[in-house]
């Protein structure tokens, strides 16, 4: 995990990548913990830049996260209430709650193309760490098969989430 | 070209079909019995990527995927629109047709 990186580029810690790696290990109610709050971070952070970001690309890939993280949580729900799996808070659910108050609350006080670089720049280096997260930990952790699957079919979509938000980070940096 | 509205939209699939007239259709009599193709979306693409389609053959796309996806031509003037988490959408072949079917995310 690059956390120096998401330090210095986003301006805001983001333990999700890092606090996973570190951890010694997660039982399946934890992970649905992580993958629901993961989800409703990004959720919330859509919503916000959907109707405050000044690009309509980046309105629209706003709009994007909403519905796909939207989405997955409503699968990763029914499917730990099949299993009788009762999502268990744990420290990286609360480290990602307040990862994202606190990225919500750096993105109100900007405005124009100084939201859209930091919405974006945050996406990027969000989905990086679901990414390594996935792959680290909760995918290798997850014990129960139906949980382990979901994650292995979700991960092409954060693969194309990180594309995209990649994509428009040249549009946000000013073409470069 | 891809449709405007499927630009931006990472988690859909673009239908990238290469239509490949096979010249005259062949006589009603000859034709084997309609089918129907399966194409599913998972993991962000499709599968099979590439089908053969006979003049009246169905295809129906299946989004086993948990976003949203759209089947959209880039040549052959036909776009699914949003095809929601575990729905389908399909189309009629007018005319027989091999239809590559690789799939990419795209960004507007």
């Amino acid at each position: 995990v690059n956390k120096t990186f998401s330090i210095i580029t986003v301006g805001l810690y983001l333990s999700f990548g890092a606090g996973l790696v570190g951890s010694q290990g997660v039982n399946d109610a934890q992970i649905a913990s992580i993958v629901v709050t993961a989800n409703q971070v990004d959720i919330d952070a859509g919503r916000l830049a959907a109707s405050h970001a000044s690009q309509d690309a980046v309105k629209k890939f706003a709009q994007v996260m909403i519905t796909d993280h939207t989405g997955v949580n409503k699968t990763a729900v029914e499917l730990a209430t099949r299993l009788k799996l009762t999502p268990q808070d744990n420290p990286t659910s609360q480290s990602l709650k307040a990862g994202g108050e606190k990225h919500l609350a750096q993105l109100k006080t900007l405005a124009g193309a100084a939201f859209d670089k930091a919405y974006v720049e945050h996406e990027v280096a969000y989905h990086q760490q679901v990414l390594d997260a996935l792959d680290k930990v909760l995918i290798p952790g997850a014990t129960n098969a139906e949980l382990k699957a979901l994650l292995v079919k979700v991960r092409p979509a954060f693969v194309a989430h990180l594309e995209h938000a990649q994509h428009l980070q040249q549009s946000t940096n000013g073409g470069r | 070209m891809v449709s405007p509205r499927t630009l931006g939209v990472p988690a859909a699939l673009v239908f990238a079909a290469v239509l490949a007239s096979c010249g005259r259709l062949q006589p009603t009599a000859d034709r084997p019995p309609a089918q129907t193709h399966t194409v599913t979306m998972e993991g962000m693409a499709f599968q099979p990527n590439v089908i053969a389609v006979a003049a009246g053959d169905t295809i129906v796309w299946v989004n086993k995927d948990m976003v949203p996806h759209s089947a959209t031509s880039d040549t052959a003037g036909f776009d699914s629109k949003v095809v929601q988490a575990h729905g389908s959408w399909q189309r009629a072949s007018s005319g027989s047709v091999t239809s590559n079917t690789s799939a990419r995310s795209t960004h507007g």
